[in-house]
């Protein structure tokens, strides 16, 4: 086979994959961005009008209070999270039996988030929930956690952390499994601490890993809904109201279409901002094996 | 060759089932009748009793076939407005009359005035009840027929009430003094027996029912009133009192799968506020119970208060509008209702002429109260002509419910807000 029909071969093959992104990401992410300069409520004819819709969203209360929360849960989830994730997995990598560990941290993953969010629901009753029943053993009166509005985000950040749990435990897994033996037999040589091996072999060598999970981690906070939508509808009142829920709301609720995908380019934006930041902020402390990028 | 040929099927099929996708929802039967879509919110058992009168439009139609697809009621008007802006929605649909204004405005739904002064329509506007056109009207054009309505009144548990040696709201009504004095005492007492008093829900739908049976108003002439309104704060304040002092629990605070319903079959609150749709549930179960109005604190014997109702409209892009227009009035006629809400049927006649299919029943004793409701009460008018509005004053009501809100800044803000998003739409 000469070169050229290989690489026809090549683009036959990414084809379906190639047709389904550009069918189902990027035209819609192109409509909505067109959509966010046009008033439209979901039928007729579309009015171009410029930045409006922008500038509307940043004088509305309620997508204020949803940019507010959402950040208020990320900064709850995502260090917590991957400090969470890294500890299991540093545990686990040693323990006996792993396997059924991980399955048992890995369930959660695999379970639909609405069967999730209506068993955190049952959970975190404030009546007649477990958590408050096993609280009041030791004699403590549990609050009612999705209902007073400090503690719902926190409530709701606590669940995600346990559910996002299984996915990072796995990646940093798969990078502590890949961090070669000799580094630390060296170390053992030299005389070298469990600490000093997790501080200058193990944490190192784990940068990579940490920075993509980290990265991970701040656009899927960045998209909390689920939990939100099924457990509270963004109540009480605002108080979990987050930005996503906020651009379902926009567009489903008050058929503003406009506004709506304004929001949702925005938190494009966002995203797009702190991954950028973190790659560069990267060449700081992420350290390849290799050497290279 | 083979292969580009393989390439132009797969291609082929591709267009074949995009094509296939696009196809208008509606069409013709084998027998040369043609075929209608209707779609409508409603569990298995609401399902069942509209297709009692699909089933009857059917059997005396030579020409028009319907079929009735259900939609779950949560997110039906997303999954509503979805199928319509894809072209895919059915000819003909339930709308709730919180959303109808917005179908209105953007063209989607048929005007149905024309057609009801013709000899085609099995119904005519006049033979609807007054109060229940809300949102369905705009200048004087009717976009939708109430399918039937709800009036909302009280339900209590009989026995529960015995045990406990509580006069029943049946004893005070008799007495002439059901008033809101006497729902205070009765709710103290099932709380002071163990029980709960009262189920509240924290929608304006439920809300608004304290604030007529007060006197007070929200709106008035298409003016939010609430804020200026004594009577209203007076109404959210007992509402909010109530809650506090455990006389009523509010319904957000229950878990998952304890709604109301479920607390009164399970004899654990003695009395919550709803439409007849909960009788054919409470029905299937030993509980002993019977109906009371809204307890009043007005002059009026029975206080004016909401209607809960649904409309139904024909989609103004379907292929046949003019068909799907005579199923609608069919749908909702005096026949078309008789058929539906006979027996245990789930809401009560918005025509007149056929109330005796609510008060021919044994249980619960007390069907006409239903029918008083439906006299005296009104529909939510301006408040649901705002998409969205509905869930910012429920999001409003829970944060005073829970304790987090004074009365007074809940009604400032629901008013606020109300005046803000009406002046938007």
């Amino acid at each position: 086979m000469n070169d050229s029909k290989r690489k026809w071969w090549g683009y036959f093959f990414i084809a379906p994959q190639l047709i389904g992104m550009l069918a189902f990401s990027i035209l819609p992410l192109g409509f909505a961005f067109g959509l966010s300069f046009m008033k439209w409520d979901g039928f007729g004819e579309r009015e171009f009008v410029g930045f409006a819709n922008y500038i509307s969203q940043f004088k509305d209360d309620n997508f204020i209070t949803a940019l507010v929360n959402t950040a208020y849960y990320s900064v709850l989830v995502i260090p917590v999270g991957i400090a969470a994730a890294l500890l299991v997995a540093l545990a686990l990598n040693k323990v006996k039996g792993k396997t059924v560990y991980r399955v048992f941290f890995f369930m959660p993953v695999v379970t639909s988030s609405v069967s999730i969010g209506v068993i955190w629901m049952w959970l975190l009753n404030g009546d007649i929930g477990l958590i408050n029943q096993l609280l009041a053993m030791i004699g403590i009166d549990g609050p009612n956690w999705l209902t007073d509005r400090n503690l719902v985000l926190p409530s709701i950040a606590g669940l995600s952390i346990w559910w996002g749990l299984g996915t990072n435990m796995v990646i940093f897994l798969a990078g502590l499994q890949g961090i070669s033996r000799s580094y630390y037999e060296a170390a053992d040589i030299d005389g070298a601490s469990s600490i000093q091996k997790f501080l200058h072999i193990t944490f190192p060598l784990l940068s990579p890993t940490t920075f993509f999970v980290a990265i991970m981690s701040v656009i899927g906070s960045f998209q909390v809904f689920d939990q939100a939508y099924v457990m509270t509808q963004g109540g009480p009142g605002k108080a979990s109201y987050t930005l996503v829920y906020h651009i379902y709301e926009t567009a489903f609720g008050r058929t503003a279409f406009g506004p709506s995908t304004a929001s949702a380019m925005v938190l494009f934006a966002i995203i797009l901002m702190f991954t950028l930041i973190q790659f560069s902020v990267s060449r700081k402390w992420v350290h390849y094996e290799d050497g290279g990028r | 060759m083979k292969k580009r040929s393989g390439v132009f099927v797969l291609g082929g099929m591709a267009i074949g089932l995009v094509a296939l996708a696009g196809c208008s929802s509606s069409g013709s039967s084998g027998d040369g009748k043609v075929e209608l879509t209707f779609s409508a919110w409603g569990n298995p058992a609401e399902l069942k009793v509209y297709q009692r009168a699909v089933d009857a439009f059917n059997e005396q139609s030579d020409s028009v076939e319907v079929e009735l697809t259900g939609i779950p009621n949560d997110n039906y008007f997303q999954t509503l407005t979805t199928r319509l802006q894809g072209g895919q929605a059915p000819d003909l649909f339930y709308v709730g009359a919180e959303d109808i204004s917005t179908l209105i405005s953007n063209g989607t739904i048929e005007p149905l005035s024309e057609f009801l002064n013709t000899d085609a329509s099995f119904v005519k506007a006049d033979e609807f009840a007054d109060g229940l056109w809300g949102a369905s009207q705009k200048d004087d054009e009717i976009y939708g027929l109430p399918v039937d309505c709800n009036p909302f009144l009280m339900y209590y548990n009989k026995g529960m009430f015995e045990e406990a040696g509580i006069k029943t709201p049946q004893e005070y009504f008799d007495e002439g003094n059901w008033n809101w004095e006497a729902m205070e005492e009765v709710t103290s007492q099932l709380r002071d027996a163990g029980k709960y008093g009262f189920v509240q829900e924290g929608g304006h739908g439920n809300i608004i029912n304290w604030v007529w049976s007060n006197g007070g108003l929200f709106a008035e002439d298409d003016q939010i009133v609430a804020d200026e309104n004594d009577l209203t704060l007076e109404a959210f304040e007992f509402v909010e009192r109530m809650v506090a002092e455990d006389n009523f629990i509010f319904s957000g605070t229950l878990p998952e799968g304890q709604g109301m319903d479920a607390m009164f079959m399970s004899n654990q609150v003695g009395m919550v506020g709803a439409g007849r749709w909960l009788t054919p549930m409470f029905l299937e179960t030993s509980i002993d119970f019977d109906y009371i109005p809204w307890p009043t604190n007005t002059e009026e014997e029975i206080p004016s208060v909401n209607i809960a109702t649904a409309y139904m409209s024909a989609n103004a892009k379907g292929d046949h509008v003019e068909e799907a227009m005579e199923f609608v009035s069919f749908y909702t006629s005096q026949v078309g209702q008789e058929t539906r809400l006979d027996g245990e049927g789930n809401a009560v006649p918005s025509v007149s002429g056929i109330d005796e299919v609510v008060v021919n029943q044994e249980k619960p004793e007390h069907g006409s109260y239903l029918l008083d409701a439906r006299e005296t009460g009104r529909v939510v008018g301006l408040e649901f002509t705002s998409p969205g509005l509905n869930k910012e004053l429920e999001d409003i009501y829970e944060v005073m419910l829970l304790g987090d809100l004074s009365p007074k800044e809940a009604v400032d803000q629901a008013a606020d807000v109300a005046r803000d998003m009406l002046g938007e739409s």
